[in-house]
């Protein structure tokens, strides 16, 4: 690749003020960014107001994700034509797609601070946890570390790359419900006691 | 000895909320709704598990006609 004529003839000090503009730019563009937040009141600090959709909204979650297992299972059990059963794919992926969206994104019936506490502290497992996989699995793409262990089925890493695509950026949202979820049950089954 | 005192003499808590419940004879449930929270919450709030924010603790002294002091008192260890 040839570096433009124009690059080469710049003085230092002309570097300096590329990197100056760049910055400011950067700014300018925080600056435009935060203020649209601020006017769409997505700061939850800033007037106190949850995100979440409503209690109702995770109810519709759960039709959603049975309507998934059901097409699942049927797709599994009734559809042997594989055109038929691409299109079973597409639907039930885009469906679990909605469910885990509705599940894992609206409040509880009641909605108070140590339950805000809770999501935050699930939030920073949950963060952690998908680092650690994410890792794991991409240690074992990049570096083909399958072909390392011959019981392995070849067939196996593409699966598993195809599943590290449509399913890793869904299990950050499902690790961080389970671990909400489980926080919760701990705290009530201690009340229970 | 006022309750606080019996408390801290028992060991149990930091804070009177259990108390001040008992004298109203009211339940969690009735206390959560009054002030807009869960019945999980007040119970952790009861057995020191957790520590509300200022205010939810002045939320609940006002509930009960108190002062906030008179309520929640900072443990040795805080």
């Amino acid at each position: 690749m040839q570096i433009p004529q124009i690059i080469l003839n710049l003085k230092p000090n002309h570097y300096y003020k590329f990197l100056f503009l760049f910055a400011k730019l950067i700014c300018h563009y925080e600056k435009y960014t935060y203020l649209c937040i601020q006017k769409t009141k997505l700061i939850p600090a800033m007037n106190n107001k949850s995100i979440l959709m409503p209690h109702t909204c995770q109810k519709i979650g759960w039709c959603f994700l049975i309507i998934f297992v059901i097409l699942e299972l049927a797709k599994a059990l009734f559809v042997h034509n594989i055109d038929v059963a691409w299109y079973f794919a597409k639907a039930s992926h885009a469906t679990f797609i909605i469910s885990i969206f509705l599940i894992c994104l609206s409040k509880e019936k009641v909605e108070d601070e140590m339950i805000s506490g809770f999501r935050l502290k699930s939030i920073g497992v949950a963060a952690y946890v998908f680092f650690v996989l994410f890792l794991i699995l991409s240690l074992f793409l990049e570096l083909r570390l399958a072909t390392l262990f011959p019981s392995i089925p070849e067939d196996l890493e593409l699966y598993m790359s195809e599943a590290f695509l449509i399913f890793l950026p869904l299990l950050l949202f499902i690790l961080y419900f389970g671990i909400f979820k489980w926080m919760l049950w701990k705290s009530k089954k201690q009340q229970a006691l | 000895m006022d309750a606080l005192e019996i408390q801290k003499a028992a060991g149990l808590m930091k804070n009177t909320v259990r108390v001040e419940r008992a004298i109203k004879d009211i339940t969690q449930q009735q206390l959560a709704d009054a002030i807009g929270v869960s019945r999980n919450t007040i119970n952790s709030i009861e057995s020191g598990k957790y520590v509300p924010s200022t205010v939810l603790a002045l939320k609940i002294a006002r509930y009960f006609d108190k002062s906030t002091d008179s309520i929640f008192q900072l443990d040795e260890n805080d």
